[in-house]
């Protein structure tokens, strides 16, 4: 959760970081927020009083970037001029774009760009992947948009880039594991994953892509992997941001599926929140699941780490084209 | 006085070229050279190329090309293609450059019956089927292979890491690290006593090792002495200074008798540069005229005569017969529809008795293979030749779905290459579940990491009627033994997945599945 002093720095950056794109999408917030008003009372806005979750739908995956961002205040609510970045897409697998196993390469490009445009010092990208690196790297598609939008790509094959970190309160068995040190290290981070299930944890999206910035991923499936994979939010340098794609969702045989028949067409999707829950549970219904049917987000919420109760959120829905 | 003369110039040159060109295929461990570039330089070798003769494959002609250059000009190959030999002539170097003052190692007779002893086992041990064992021991080509892959790469990565880490330390991030693969211990001690032999013969003796035990140099040899133009000193001009016989790595030049044992030259050219008369040059000779004249002077120079082929036949048949004898290992469980072997044999390998019978176990596919999966073997194939041969460890890592580097590099074909499609259905090996071992099943929480990694969607979570959670289930027709689910299993020590390697690879089928369907309820936004 973000303080309120991060709360009082973030409202300053935006007074300074105004343009009209975000005047647009500050009363674009305000219009939904008040339609959806009539319905329900009270909707809840995210912590620098923007829509909590932003779902674009029916447009390429660059155009629905372009707006989410835009709907949350531009980059520069991220961003400030001279800071790091660092973005963590899925980059598990030694797969082809079309194959959506992972994020697809047009979206990392395209926020890598929108950093450096912010004034980013450096935007960085890594997961620790689980087919080898350099392939999945490469063969992704993720390697050549980052390096030509000017980031770069960082490894996290060797236990020597992860460093101990405690997560305190937590309930399970997690207590202490090493972490990627881009994301100790970095200012800003963003979690980008894709909708996919997931043979061992029903479906995996922003919560579950936690797994590629840490090492020992077996303590997690050893030590109950859902109550791993809620704990683990209890560690507080949580994504600033959560971008999931859910163009084509894989529905069966994830989450490296096997052909482009196990992906859904015409879902052709964006979320983003600054929630890692509320951006999960709001996949899962996409997958077919329950706004809490997905075991991570349940216990997650029920431990007030996020929430998954959609209908007090106030989101802002956007249909292109 | 040592002048740099033309041939000696060439053939520093194709030395230098070539044992660069093999050391990087054995160190490239980031992947950056492509699998033709790799197989290509090693393809070239003697034995692997007599090895690939046998499947048509064009690469396999250059054993041909190098018994012809042999038998014109002679052992060309041994100075400017065999990586073990460019390899003494470097560890001589170094030894020369140690003692500050060059070894003079003079002239020795030659040691025929051991040299041609042991190329005689050879080629027996090859014409009983025993190729696979005696080779894989004994061509230099593969010796240089193990020396590279498992004494040499780990100090070159182990260097690499140290440059990374101090990068990592300037804020460099530049460099990767990558994983030290060490060879077993048991493996790694008979490929460093090799490594020793060789260091010691070469800093002592030159080319003792070539003109003793090395297979390829006494065939080479045998051909060499019939080749039809030999290096030979011009008696004419030879002022006996003994210049020639200083740099002679091969102690072939018999100076008192004005004569070049041209079978145990290993054309380096040394002599021909530093004769300040330039006394020595190719001569053509009539090949049937200087094999009368080796007659006459038999006791000089003891042809292949009846006595030691005896000998020889008797040392290969031992090896043989002992070789048999321990070849008895059992195999393991056996059902009714598969042959199990205890080792997983690589995609390529077709089946165990024809890749134990072609594999010189030069560990290129081990260096090559980009998931660090294959590593050596003791006797888990249940034969003597299987040893220090390549095998899948799924405890290690797992055989990429989309890769079929190992079969592409092998320079002996005995892993074939396989196309992407093909590989995709070629089983290696099946998976079986142990139920009771699985982390849902015994601890009752969520786990599935074994599904998470199968790509043929063999494996699914599916509920079992004495178990209301969802566990590992295996469809056979569709598993092709890649090994990801074992690797990927965290119930440690003992997994609840294994793979069961098979004596032969078989086709498994692919899974076809319709298109799918939208979930109920999925309007325009589902929430």
């Amino acid at each position: 959760m973000d303080t309120r002093r991060d709360f009082i720095k973030k409202g300053f950056a935006l007074g300074a970081a105004f343009s009209l794109a975000d005047l647009s999408g500050l009363f674009n917030g305000d219009a939904n927020a008040q339609t959806d008003a009539n319905v329900k009372h009270e909707l809840l806005k995210g912590p620098d009083g923007k829509p909590y979750l932003i779902a674009v739908r029916d447009g390429d995956r660059v155009t629905m970037l372009n707006r989410a961002i835009e709907a949350l205040g531009g980059i520069g609510a991220f961003v400030k001029a001279g800071q790091t970045v660092l973005i963590k897409p899925n980059i598990g697998w030694d797969r082809t774009p079309d194959l959506c196993a992972n994020t697809h390469p047009s979206i990392v490009g395209r926020l890598t760009e929108m950093c450096l445009a912010a004034g980013a010092k450096e935007v960085n990208v890594f997961d620790h992947t689980c087919h080898p690196w350099e392939k999945a790297y490469a063969n992704s598609g993720i390697k050549d948009a980052v390096e030509k939008a000017g980031g770069k790509m960082i490894p996290g094959n060797d236990e020597k880039y992860y460093r101990e970190v405690a997560v305190s309160g937590a309930t399970g068995s997690l207590k202490t594991l090493k972490v990627h040190q881009l994301v100790l290290d970095s200012d800003v981070w963003f979690n980008v994953p894709v909708l996919k299930h997931h043979g061992g944890a029903t479906m995996t999206c922003a919560m579950k892509n936690h797994m590629g910035i840490i090492w020992d991923r077996g303590f997690w499936h050893k030590n109950d992997l859902h109550q791993c994979i809620a704990d683990f939010i209890r560690y507080t340098k949580r994504p600033n941001l959560n971008i999931v794609d859910a163009y084509a969702p894989m529905m069966r045989n994830g989450p490296q599926g096997k052909d482009t028949n196990d992906l859904l067409a015409g879902v052709n999707s964006l979320l983003a929140s600054r929630d890692i829950v509320a951006v999960d549970a709001a996949a899962s219904k996409i997958l077919g699941h329950a706004n809490d049917g997905i075991g991570y987000v349940k216990i997650a919420a029920a431990a007030n780490l996020g929430r998954c109760d959609l209908d007090k959120l106030q989101i802002e829905r956007i249909k292109i084209g | 006085m040592k002048h740099l003369n033309t041939l000696r110039r060439i053939r520093i040159a194709f030395a230098v070229l070539l044992i660069v060109s093999v050391c990087l295929a054995f160190f490239d461990f980031r992947d950056w050279l492509p699998a033709v570039f790799k197989h290509t330089v090693t393809g070239i070798q003697f034995v692997p190329a007599w090895l690939s003769l046998t499947h048509g494959v064009l690469l396999g002609t250059a054993c041909l090309v190098i018994l012809a250059v042999s038998a014109c000009f002679g052992r060309v190959y041994c100075s400017m293609i065999c990586p073990l030999g460019i390899l003494q002539d470097i560890i001589l170097r170094i030894a020369n450059f140690l003692r500050r003052k060059k070894l003079f190692l003079g002239y020795k007779k030659p040691s025929n019956k051991l040299r041609y002893g042991i190329l005689a086992a050879v080629i027996i041990s090859v014409a009983a089927g025993w190729g696979g064992f005696v080779l894989a021991w004994l061509d230099p080509y593969s010796n240089f292979g193990r020396i590279a892959g498992s004494l040499f790469r780990p100090v070159v990565i182990f260097a690499n890491n140290s440059i990374a880490d101090l990068c990592q330390y300037f804020q460099l991030a530049s460099i990767p690290r990558t994983g030290i693969p060490w060879a077993g211990i048991g493996l790694f001690l008979p490929i460093l006593a090799i490594a020793t032999l060789i260091v010691i013969l070469a800093a002592w003796r030159g080319r003792l090792y070539c003109n003793t035990i090395c297979p390829v140099g006494s065939l080479l040899g045998l051909v060499s002495k019939f080749s039809l133009w030999k290096l030979a000193i011009d008696k004419s001009v030879c002022q006996k200074c003994g210049d020639c016989l200083r740099s002679c790595k091969a102690q072939c030049i018999n100076l008192k008798a004005g004569d070049i044992d041209f079978s145990r030259c290993v054309a380096c050219y040394n002599c021909v540069s530093v004769c300040d008369e330039q006394g020595i040059k190719y001569r053509f000779q009539n090949p049937f005229k200087s094999f009368r004249t080796k007659k006459a002077d038999a006791n000089d120079h003891p042809n292949l005569d009846r006595r030691n082929f005896i000998t020889a036949t008797a040392t290969g048949i031992l090896a043989m017969s002992g070789g048999s004898l321990l070849a008895s290992v059992a195999d393991p469980k056996t059902d009714t529809k598969h042959d199990f072997i205890h080792a997983v044999l690589p995609p390529g390998a077709h089946h165990r008795d024809r890749f134990l019978s072609h594999c010189t176990a030069c560990q290129l596919c081990i260096s090559a293979c980009p998931s660090h999966v294959i590593e050596s073997s003791f006797l888990e194939y249940g034969a003597i030749s299987g040893l220090m041969k390549p095998k899948l460890n799924f405890n290690k890592s797992f055989c990429n779905f989309n890769c079929t580097v190992c079969g592409d590099v092998c320079p002996d074909n005995a892993l074939l290459p396989l196309p992407l499609t093909q590989k995709h259905v070629t089983r290696i090996g099946i998976a079986h579940t142990e139920h009771k071992e699985c982390i849902i099943y015994r601890d009752g929480t969520a786990c599935g990491a074994c599904a998470e990694h199968c790509p043929t969607a063999a494996l699914q979570m599916k509920k079992t009627p004495e178990f209301g959670e969802p566990l590992p289930v295996v469809d056979e027709q569709y598993c092709i033994g890649c090994g990801a689910c074992q690797y990927a299993c965290p119930a440690l020590p003992k997994r609840a997945i294994t793979i069961s390697g098979l004596k032969s690879h078989e086709t498994a089928k692919i899974l076809v599945q319709e298109k799918v369907k939208a979930p109920a309820a999925n309007g325009d936004f589902p929430f």
